[in-house]
């Protein structure tokens, strides 16, 4: 599904030049949850943004669904995102503004579905998530694991074919962290691809494979089961 | 997703309600001048122009081949000559150049004094009236018709219908029949009889009026439809080369549409000055709020970001993006129109009354309407694009990382705007109180004669014959001082004429010389300076005295003038008394050569009382009883010199009152703009802030801090500010032949003054933030 290869990202400042990503290369199969572990400043999140069409690279080759994309235009990468790819967050980045049915359904909205019809593919994805009781509330009154509830919720409910977790658990406590990833894993168990951003081994250790980055490269690959 | 747009905006009004305040006020204030602004510009481009036939109609008025004489006033012989000899004129009016009271009674002994004129038989034809009773087409057919307006009609009769057919008796002498009832078509209008009167009776009563020198009418002419404007224009030009007198004058047309906003001729401008200068004011209002708007919601945008990089991240594009905060500031701007109507319907009584208008937001035109809508459509796309391009430009990565710095670029913008606004309430107030300080000294200067305490009483026929009785009458009143009568009232614009001689005049000396006529105790009365000689004491045909002014004397190069002979207008009289130059029109005009006569040339239309101010109430009192004892069919009409003065600064002063109340509200909105970009700043720096209290920093070294770089931009407009204002100042100060001195000192207030508008309006968000836990605003970060 993904295919990476010497992919590489810098970040240039008057005097400085970082590199951030050093022509890392791997590549993520249909299906697969794979972790991406490394210390801060490893290059992690870039490789994530980039994933996710967030970033531009500064060189090497991305292949997404046997396309590639690596110089693909904002609106492209808008259209590719907004069809194939679900985000979760640390800090579940709900809008405070908008209550909980209306996060969820911000998502279909871009992708132009009918209001029927995104009634509908709200209110599953909320059962689902089992927050549907909370549906009306806005996100300050919801408790840390319930956000990052609706925030899976609103990443599912675009059917993506792709789902990148940036450190989800790291705003929870152990407990609702454990709920969270219990989720993922069902999602995974159920056909999704995620690729998972963490510090925490325990986190890490719910994907099939952990990728180590250290100074923008791949430093090892374990694989941990098969999918 | 509009839906969600619009429920998102509302929320967000909610939920920064200091912000969405700050936003709305702006934007209110800045639509309520616009708009205010716009009304009044409307109205005075709109003023005589509801006559059908505008397209048509055009007001006459003559120019020489010199260029100095323009003005509307005509032959009254030409009216009839146009209407013969030119064909594509449809239509010619011919109207008396001047208004006057005059005295009217009914079979009652109902006696009012009503204001009209005589017009022409194509009046009615060629200008637009409601007829409520009548023909227009031969309404003043008879030299004994009148027609008058509804309300007169009123005023004498029941009504319009029993009105008609009617008789009334015209200053006590003779008896008119009513033939029409009209209603003015339109209230926008500066035509305000209310009667009208035939032409041809008063030039059958005016001899002078057949002689084509005598310049006393106006005319007006209706071009045939279609007729070529260019082909009648060129037949003017020489129009008057049979008639000797007037032979150098070239008849022009001017759009009857156009003579209200550019009556000043010889310039080609008039009110239209005012029109264009409030346009400009309104639009850098406007601007100023448009910038207000953008700074606020700069300062807003950290906490917008996140839904920024959301809606990124979900899919939407750069111009939904736009598209959505354009949405917003529109949506703004439709809520901010919503309260600035409410706030000009509150002061539209009060703005009617400052400037002499009838607007009135029930009856505007739908066009008015929905360039009102227009304009605040394009206030929300001007306010909100700055915005929505700088909040879409937002990397979704760096809105994660929480590291939205705006580029220097960006910063330099915001400063600039507000520089930008400094120097325009720079200008703005230092204007106002120059304009004022002028205003000022015209109204107190010492113009050369007593014009208070001083009441000017118009002389009615019967009182011009019974004069020496009522002075004598009057001066037994303990408090009238002195009484005299003249020609004129002393205040306003009058004809010059070359037609002066004195011992030693050389045959190329072209001098211009104004004239009036005067009578004993002139100088007594209006309290003007004797120089040399004594005040006039003869009213005799026979020995006609002259007074002259200084600038005359100097004109007429004359040592010693008393005792001299002169004559004006072929009338040989002896020079008895100098007076110290005085003013006698707008101090917008420099004094000019004046010569008064005994006797001569004008009636005597004006009398004159000096009053004490012990118990005026009782002196008005006595005068008017005085007065009806000899002038019983007309009613006592007075009016204070000094109120007449003042009038003479009726636009620089509704002008003034008007730009004062735009300067308050210019520079309160741009304090909100600056109160925004400090709350942007102090949220910017909230990390370096928490760290520099940290390391030690005093509460005031951070309110230094954060006020430094704001009293630098609003000094940097100050210095821009200044100079722009002295311009036009300067330019404005030289309409005056009389005025004050650049007072330097109005741009030191002016900046001291916004200096420490713009400190209160910093600290309150600098304290705040110097005041703040410095541990809760590292967190923060």
């Amino acid at each position: 599904m993904i295919k990476i290869n010497n992919l590489e990202k810098y970040f240039t400042t008057e005097e400085y030049k970082t590199i951030a990503l050093n022509k890392i290369s791997f590549e993520v199969k249909k299906g697969e949850f794979v972790s991406i572990m490394g210390p801060s400043g490893s290059g992690k999140s870039t490789l994530l943004n980039i994933l996710g069409l967030l970033d531009d690279a500064d060189g090497g080759s991305f292949i997404f669904n046997n396309e590639e994309v690596i110089n693909y235009k904002e609106r492209q990468r808008a259209h590719l995102r907004k069809h194939n790819i679900g985000f979760v967050f640390q800090s579940f980045n709900l809008i405070d503004e908008l209550t909980v049915f209306e996060n969820v359904e911000l998502a279909l909205i871009y992708t132009g579905i009918k209001k029927s019809e995104r009634k509908e593919k709200v209110d599953e994805v909320l059962e689902r998530m089992q927050i549907m009781h909370r549906r009306s509330h806005f996100p300050t009154q919801l408790s840390g694991g319930q956000q990052q509830r609706v925030a899976v919720a609103r990443a599912l409910v675009n059917d993506p074919k792709l789902i990148l977790a940036d450190e989800p658990t790291g705003n929870l406590d152990s407990k609702t962290g454990n709920e969270v990833m219990e989720l993922l894993t069902e999602l995974n168990n159920q056909g999704s691809t995620i690729i998972m951003v963490t510090h925490s081994e325990h986190d890490a250790k719910y994907g099939n494979r952990i990728i180590r980055m250290l100074d923008g490269e791949k430093v090892t690959e374990n694989v941990l089961s098969n999918y | 997703m509009i839906k969600n747009y619009f429920k998102l905006t509302w929320r967000n009004i909610k939920a920064n309600k200091v912000l969405s305040f700050l936003n709305i006020l702006g934007l209110t204030s800045g639509l309520f001048c616009f708009l205010l602004i716009y009304l009044w510009i409307s109205s005075e481009n709109s003023v005589n122009k509801y006559h059908t036939n505008i397209d048509d109609l055009y007001s006459v008025y003559l120019t020489s081949s010199d260029g100095a004489d323009f003005g509307y006033g005509t032959p009254s012989l030409l009216y009839q000559e146009l209407k013969e000899k030119v064909p594509e004129i449809g239509g010619v009016a011919a109207m008396s150049s001047n208004q006057r009271n005059y005295t009217f009674s009914n079979n009652n002994n109902k006696v009012l004094k009503q204001k009209g004129k005589y017009v022409s038989e194509d009046y009615f034809k060629m200008f637009s009236f409601n007829i409520l009773e009548g023909n227009a087409s031969n309404a003043l057919s008879n030299p004994n018709d009148i027609a008058i307006s509804k309300d007169m009609a009123e005023l004498f009769f029941d009504d319009a219908k029993s009105a008609i057919g009617q008789t009334l008796t015209f200053e006590n002498s003779k008896a008119l029949k009513i033939t029409m009832v009209f209603e003015l078509g339109s209230e926008n209008t500066t035509e305000n009889s209310d009667f009208y009167l035939s032409f041809d009776s008063l030039f059958a009563e005016n001899s002078w009026m057949s002689d084509w020198k005598n310049l006393g009418t106006y005319t007006f002419v209706q071009l045939i439809k279609d007729a070529d404007l260019k082909l009648v224009e060129q037949k003017l030009k020489t129009f008057l080369k049979d008639h000797e007198q007037v032979r150098a004058l070239a008849v022009e047309l001017q759009p009857y549409g156009d003579s209200y906003l550019y009556a000043d001729l010889k310039s080609g401008s008039g009110k239209i000055e005012y029109v264009r200068l409030f346009g400009i004011i309104a639009f850098i209002i406007m601007l100023i709020a448009s910038i207000n708007f953008m700074n606020l919601a700069s300062a807003g945008s950290i906490k917008r970001a996140k839904e920024i990089g959301v809606r990124k991240v979900l899919g939407a594009g750069k111009s939904s993006l736009v598209s959505q905060f354009l949405g917003e500031a529109i949506l703004l701007s439709l809520s901010s129109l919503f309260f600035a109507l409410i706030f000009i319907a509150l002061v539209l009584p009060i703005f009617n009354q400052i400037t002499d208008k009838n607007i009135d937001l029930t009856s505007l035109p739908i066009s008015t309407w929905l360039m009102v809508l227009l304009i605040t459509f394009l206030t929300g796309i001007l306010s909100g694009s700055y915005p929505a391009f700088l909040l879409s430009s937002f990397k979704v990565t760096d809105i994660f990382k929480k590291k939205i710095e705006t580029s220097s670029r960006t910063k330099w913008i915001r400063k600039a705007l507000v520089v930008f606004q400094f120097t325009i309430s720079v200008i703005f107030i230092s204007c106002m109180l120059i304009i004022s300080k002028q205003i000022d000294y015209v109204q107190n200067k010492d113009i050369g004669f007593e014009r208070e305490n001083l009441l000017a009483l118009t002389l009615s026929e019967d009182l011009q014959k019974n004069f020496n009785a009522f002075k004598t009458g009057a001066l037994q009143i303990s408090g009238v001082n002195s009484v005299t009568k003249t020609s004129h009232i002393l205040l306003g614009e009058y004809g010059t004429s070359p037609e002066v001689i004195w011992n030693g005049k050389s045959d190329d000396d072209g001098s211009l010389f104004t004239g009036m006529v005067g009578s004993m105790d002139f100088i007594k009365t209006y309290g003007a300076k004797l120089l040399l000689g004594r005040d006039l004491i003869h009213n005799n045909p026979d020995n006609i005295e002259y007074l002259i002014n200084e600038s005359a004397m100097k004109q007429m190069n004359m040592e010693n003038p008393i005792g001299q002979t002169i004559s004006f207008w072929g009338n040989s009289g002896t020079i008895v008394g100098v007076v110290k130059d005085f003013h006698f029109s707008s101090l917008k005009e420099s004094i000019f050569p004046l010569i008064i006569r005994s006797e001569g040339y004008a009636e005597f239309n004006t009398a004159f009382i000096k009053y004490n101010t012990d118990n005026v109430q009782q002196t008005l009192a006595s005068i008017e009883s005085l007065h009806a004892a000899l002038n019983p069919a007309f009613p006592f009409e007075y009016k204070f010199m000094d109120s007449e003065y003042n009038k003479l600064y009726k636009s620089e002063s509704t002008f003034y009152k008007l730009s004062s109340f735009f300067s308050l509200l210019a520079i309160l909105i741009s304090c909100l703009g600056l109160f925004g970009l400090v709350m942007f700043t102090a949220e910017q720096r909230t990390k370096e802030i928490g760290m520099r209290k940290v390391v030690g920093a005093s509460v005031l070294a951070i309110i230094s801090l954060i006020t430094r770089d704001f009293i630098k931009l609003i000094l940097l407009g100050i210095v821009i500010g200044v100079p722009i204002a002295w311009y036009f100042m300067a330019k404005w100060l030289a309409n005056y032949e009389y005025r004050i001195d650049m007072p330097w000192w109005t741009f030191i207030v002016t900046g001291a003054l916004i200096i420490v508008i713009a400190i209160l309006t910093i600290s309150f968000e600098s304290i705040k933030v110097a005041l703040a836990n410095p541990i809760k605003s590292l967190r923060s970060e």
